[in-house]
């Protein structure tokens, strides 16, 4: 029949997981009836699909029975023709209505709707052949799944054409589909998956309580005697089970029972039971995720894993070393935390007392440390026996195992934790492998394994392009669009799916690399940062090729992005390559490897060693006074150039020293990053660095006292050396030779030898050696001594031109903030300082009631404008501070009444008494006078003296000294004041111009030397 | 019979075919009174090592076996009533899984490995 054929050729079909397209094209082609009807979309088949390839093999048996069944009858087989007539009829007919057919198949117990349904169809089979023309998507969207339909649906037409059939044969049928489910449940049972029954509104309702956490069990049981009680005593229970779920909803009981009154009578009174809180009825729906079962994280051999008990290891890092065949326990290998007894209290008065940990207080563990039996032998020699020599030897202390330094334990599988492990590098130190050729490796699997427990959707971020290399969509390849959580969305980019967008767990998929893209580990492992060329790539495992070490490594696709870039290991990093840090107390090493958790460091044995970055204590840093002495005696400092004697004769540049070992570098070595050690007495220096005298033995001249200079004086006292500012700078300059020769110009700057000269002549600046240059007076035009106090020319610099108003208001502030600012501060004019003192405080006031704020800063300048002069003068005369201020001024001519009349002055004297006293005196009041007179000398020598002391006139602009202040004034302003606005005003200007002369001299005068006092102050920087 | 005191509580131990709790000294005397045909635990402390299993989780009392939801979940249908748990870590050994197929009793790990629920429609 070919309906049978058709029918064998689309049950290997329906076997198909995913039905394939082709079959309905042949559909198609076959009976144009399909296109009439819109297929139902392929959801629908998947959920049913399962259960109805049995279901049709059930159909044929059917039918072939009912053939059977019609050989033996005539009528029976009358029947039967025409019933294979309308088969044939319908054979046609039942390939057409696909969709229809798929609603009743979901109904295919239910007889009677599914009759029905099929007359109706029938009916409208007819009328709608034409009407029902369909959108074209329907074409496609139809399965072979469509197909097996239509053995339910011959079925159900054949039952509706034998609609006559007696209730025999209906039983049998019925009895035919009773087996098939039997069967079904049959091959679930072996197959491992039992239906579990669903809960109903029929069954007992299932209600929520507060209890106690931690007291769960306890409650359990306390609910199980009652029960026994009740039952003992013959009463009704009404509460079917209770059941608590431990470590997921602690606080929570569930019981189950047709009442909630039967439920409350059952818990009143059991103790743990928070029966003020409300009972919460659970929903139907929810009921099985009570029951959920939490599948654990298998363990395996060499996987990592985190203690959860005993309380003292918990948290930390053990790896499995066994698991048990019963599944129930493992022994796991793990750095003890051992204090060999040192924290016991001798003292205790019983263990017992100590069993208990103390409640609420974590007692602090031990630190984690590679068992040592020495340690333990100190004190618990009892506790501890030896097995196995020298080889293998493992420890038996205090009833535990250790071996090779890890305590070797068997604990339940529920004391460990296989999830969210995440290992970190210092824990994985312990559990480095060491090799067979000394070197120590970390065994990496093991740590991915732990660290791929960790996977989460986080390493994917859209546009990444995917493939899903496991289940069911395997090979489908695609671009992420979004992540939720673990559920990732991708649009297809190829395949029969292209353009759709379909979701998959993270975990079946990888991110799509092609061999030989350049790469770049982002995450994950130790290797974050590599990058490389990719090499291999098995399921989500990628291998590469790293650029920097040339070394393959294996790590997940999830960890690795498409990178353009080259390797940049380690920037992030506090060490740098040959680093000389300290390891221990007693070592040091140079790193001749940074990596991102680990330095390769070659210690000052001459051993390489991995420490991790946290063990570093410090940097040493290099000494640049380090020496060390070769084999012949010559010293050897860093950056020498030094051979092995003897040895592998290997040479090259010393770049550290340490205790006479010499880390010593050669590029053209390869092993250590070129670095080797040495001891200084193993070397010959091939070439000091800066051409020392090599081996010309000790400098026996010091040895020798005779040759020793005698005397703490015995050498001639260096000059002074100046210090701060050059002195030179500012200076005013002739430049003597040279292509500048002659030209006139002032020092901007100075460095060593050279001075940086500003040009008057053109706007330019030349750098030209400073014995070239000789020094003018900017108003004189004469030379000058470059030593002593040139610093009027500074200030005088702007007092030079000589408007008078300007001049003093230009200049005095020059002088007073020079002055009062650094000179005075700065001068050490220790002598002079008291006097100082002395005036200021006369001063002080002096200024204050002088009001000539002038005075201050500006003291001068105020004082000089208009006000100082006039007002202040007048009134000033009688004020002291006056005086002071206008000590320019005044200096001339108040002098003499000053320093008469004022007492402040002989205060100021006085005070500064001491050298400049006498000066003062004599000064003053010819410097004053001549000044007045002859203001040149004034001038000059006034700011002179008067920086020391001197020059009233200075002093009072220096010093303010109340005194000068004072006396001065009125003297001043009376009758200087015409004179003195110039004169004043000048108080330098004046000078300048009319002294200029003097000036000249000044210099001399000015210079410390000049003053008898000078020698005192000549220290004085008070100018500089 | 059932009921445990705290004292006693933790050596519970939990049969791996039906999840039975009881201690361990009330298996060694009277065994597991669903399975005790063939796993024949009564004195024998190395059967009861190997069928029952110290790690389990979720306590669960029940009084009528046939009429609770959760026991015809937990498929405890036929057991006696008393004290179960709702998952049981542990792998039976081979050929207690044999005994116990022989015996008529098909053996669904109790551990969670098994996933049980059906796909369902809604």
């Amino acid at each position: 029949m070919s309906g049978y054929d058709n029918r064998s050729g689309s049950e290997s079909d329906d076997d198909d997981f995913n039905p394939a397209p082709e079959i309905d094209d042949e559909d198609v082609r076959a009976s144009n009836a399909v296109k009439r009807r819109p297929a139902v979309e392929d959801d629908d088949d998947e959920g049913d699909e399962e259960p109805s390839a049995p279901r049709k093999r059930v159909d044929d048996d059917e039918e072939d029975e009912e053939e059977d069944g019609g050989g033996d009858d005539d009528e029976e087989n009358e029947d039967d023709e025409e019933e294979e007539e309308e088969d044939e009829d319908e054979e046609d007919v039942v390939q057409r209505p696909h969709k229809r057919r798929k609603k009743a198949r979901r109904n295919v117990f239910l007889d009677v709707e599914a009759e029905v349904d099929d007359e109706e169809d029938e009916e409208e089979e007819g009328d709608d052949e034409v009407v029902d023309e369909v959108h074209p998507d329907d074409l496609l969207e139809q399965t072979a799944a469509d197909l097996d339909d239509r053995r339910h649906r011959e079925l159900d037409l054949k039952r509706q054409a034998n609609d006559q059939q007696d209730a025999e044969q209906i039983a049998k049928q019925f009895e035919e589909k009773f087996r098939r489910r039997q069967m079904q449940a049959a091959s679930r049972g072996a197959a491992g998956a039992v239906p579990l029954s669903l809960p109903t509104v029929n069954d007992p309702s299932i209600w929520a309580i507060k209890v106690r956490p931690g007291k769960e069990r306890e409650i359990v049981m306390a609910l199980t005697k009652k029960i026994d009680d009740y039952a003992r005593a013959g009463r009704q229970i009404g509460v079917y089970s209770a059941f608590e779920r431990g470590g997921t909803m602690t606080g929570y009981m569930y019981l189950e029972a047709d009442a909630k009154q039967d439920m409350l009578s059952l818990i009143d009174g059991v103790q743990n039971i928070f029966m003020s809180q409300p009972q919460i009825a659970i929903e139907v729906k929810e009921r099985p995720d009570l029951l959920r079962k939490r599948k654990r994280t298998p363990l395996e051999e060499g996987k990592f894993v985190r203690m959860v008990r005993p309380p003292l290891y918990r948290g930390d890092l053990a790896k499995v070393v066994e698991v048990h065949s019963n599944g129930l326990d493992c022994t796991v290998q793990l750095v003890p935390r051992l204090d060999y007894g040192l924290g016991e209290d001798a003292n205790a008065a019983d263990g017992a007392k100590r069993k208990r940990p103390m409640f609420g207080r974590t007692v602090e563990r031990p630190p984690q440390k590679l068992f040592n039996d020495v340690e333990a032998r100190k004190r618990h020699m009892k506790h501890l026996s030896v097995q196995g020599s020298a080889g293998s030897r493992h420890f038996t202390y205090k009833g535990e195992d250790y071996q090779g330094g890890f305590l070797i334990k068997d604990v339940k599988v529920n004391f460990v934790s296989a999830e969210n492990v995440n290992p970190k590098m210092e824990e994985m130190q312990f559990f480095a492998v060491t090799g067979a050729d000394g070197t120590e490796t970390l065994d990496l699997v093991a740590v991915q394994a732990a660290q791929k427990a960790a996977q989460s959707g986080s390493s994917f971020i859209s546009g990444d392009n995917v493939e899903i290399y496991d289940g069911e969509q395997k090979g489908i390849r695609g671009t992420t669009v979004s992540v939720t959580g673990d559920i990732v969305t991708l649009k297809v980019l190829e395949g029969d799916l292209k353009g759709r967008s379909i979701e998959a767990p993270v975990k079946t998929l990888r991110k799509l690399f092609r061999d030989g893209d350049h790469v770049k580990v982002i995450g994950g492992s130790k290797y974050i940062d590599e990058v490389g060329m990719v090499t291999k790539i098995r399921d989500d495992k990628v291998t590469l090729l790293c650029d920097s070490t040339q070394t393959e490594i294996t790590v997940f696709s999830k960890d690795l992005k498409r990178a353009a870039d080259s390797a940049t290991l380690g920037t992030d990093s506090n060490f740098e390559l040959y680093d000389l840090v300290q390891i221990d107390a007693a070592t040091v090493g140079c790193v001749i490897k940074v990596d991102r958790e680990i330095l390769r460091v070659l210690d000052q044995n001459a051993n390489v060693r991995n420490i991790l970055h946290t063990q570093v204590s410090t940097i040493v840093g290099r000494n640049r006074n380090a020496v060390a002495t070769d084999r012949d005696g010559a010293e050897i400092r860093n950056d020498d150039t030094v051979k092995e004697h003897g040895g592998e004769g290997r040479q090259g540049k010393v770049i550290y020293i340490h205790r006479g070992l010499l880390f010593v570098q050669n590029r053209e070595i390869l092993e250590n990053g070129g670095l080797f050690v040495v001891r200084g007495q193993n070397v010959t220096t091939m070439a000091a660095k800066s051409g020392r005298a090599q081996a010309s033995g000790p400098d026996l001249s010091k040895l020798n006292p005779g040759m020793q200079p005698q005397g703490p004086n015995a050498g001639a006292m260096p000059p002074p050396r100046s210090m701060g500012r050059d002195k030179m700078i500012g200076k005013t300059i002739v430049i003597r030779k040279g292509p500048y020769k002659g030209l006139l110009g002032i020092v901007k700057d100075t460095n060593g030898s050279d001075a940086r000269i500003e040009l008057h002549t053109k706007n330019k600046q030349i750098t030209i050696k400073r014995e070239l240059l000789t020094i003018k007076d900017p108003l004189t035009g004469q030379s000058m001594d470059y030593g002593g106090g040139k610093f009027p020319n500074r200030s005088r610099g702007g007092g030079y031109p000589g408007a008078t108003p300007n001049h003093n208001s230009g200049r005095t502030p020059g002088w007073g903030s020079k002055r009062d600012g650094p000179s005075w501060g700065a001068t050490p004019s220790g002598g002079r300082t008291p006097g100082w003192g002395g005036v200021g405080g006369g001063r002080t006031p002096g200024w204050g009631g002088g009001d000539r704020t002038s005075y201050g800063g500006d003291g001068s300048r105020t004082a000089y404008g208009g006000d100082g002069s006039r007002t202040a003068y007048g009134g000033d005369g009688a004020r002291t501070s006056y005086g002071g201020g206008t000590s320019y001024g005044g200096a001339t001519t108040s002098y003499g009444g000053n320093d008469g009349a004022r007492t402040a002055y002989g205060g100021g004297f006085h005070a500064g008494g001491r050298t400049p006293g006498p000066s003062w005196g004599g000064n003053s009041s010819s410097n004053s006078r001549t000044n007045l007179s002859a203001p040149t000398p004034g001038g000059y020598s006034a700011p002179t003296p008067a920086a020391y002391a001197p020059t009233p006139g200075d002093y009072g602009l220096t010093a303010p000294t109340p005194g000068p202040v004072d006396a001065p004034t009125p003297g001043n302003f009376t009758a200087p004041t015409p004179g003195n606005t110039t004169g004043l005003s000048k108080g330098y200007g004046g000078y300048g111009a009319a002294a200029t002369p003097a000036a000249a001299p000044t210099p001399g005068a000015w210079a410390a030397p000049e003053t008898p006092a000078p020698s005192g102050y000549d220290e004085d920087p008070r100018y500089d | 019979m059932a009921y445990i005191p705290p004292s006693q509580q933790r050596n519970m131990r939990a049969c791996m075919v039906c999840s039975i709790v009881r201690t361990n000294a009330q298996f060694l005397q009277s065994g597991c009174p669903n399975c005790e045909p063939f796993l024949e635990l009564t004195g024998n402390p190395d059967a009861i090592a190997d069928c029952t299993s110290q790690v389990f989780e979720g306590l669960l009392t029940v009084s009528d076996t046939s009429r609770s939801w959760v026991a015809r979940y937990q498929r405890l249908e036929g057991y006696v009533p008393g004290v179960y748990a709702i998952q049981v870590e542990g792998v039976l050994p081979d050929d207690i899984v044999v005994a116990a197929e022989n015996a008529g009793v098909h053996y669904i790990p109790r551990d969670g490995s098994v996933s049980e629920a059906l796909p369902t429609d809604g």
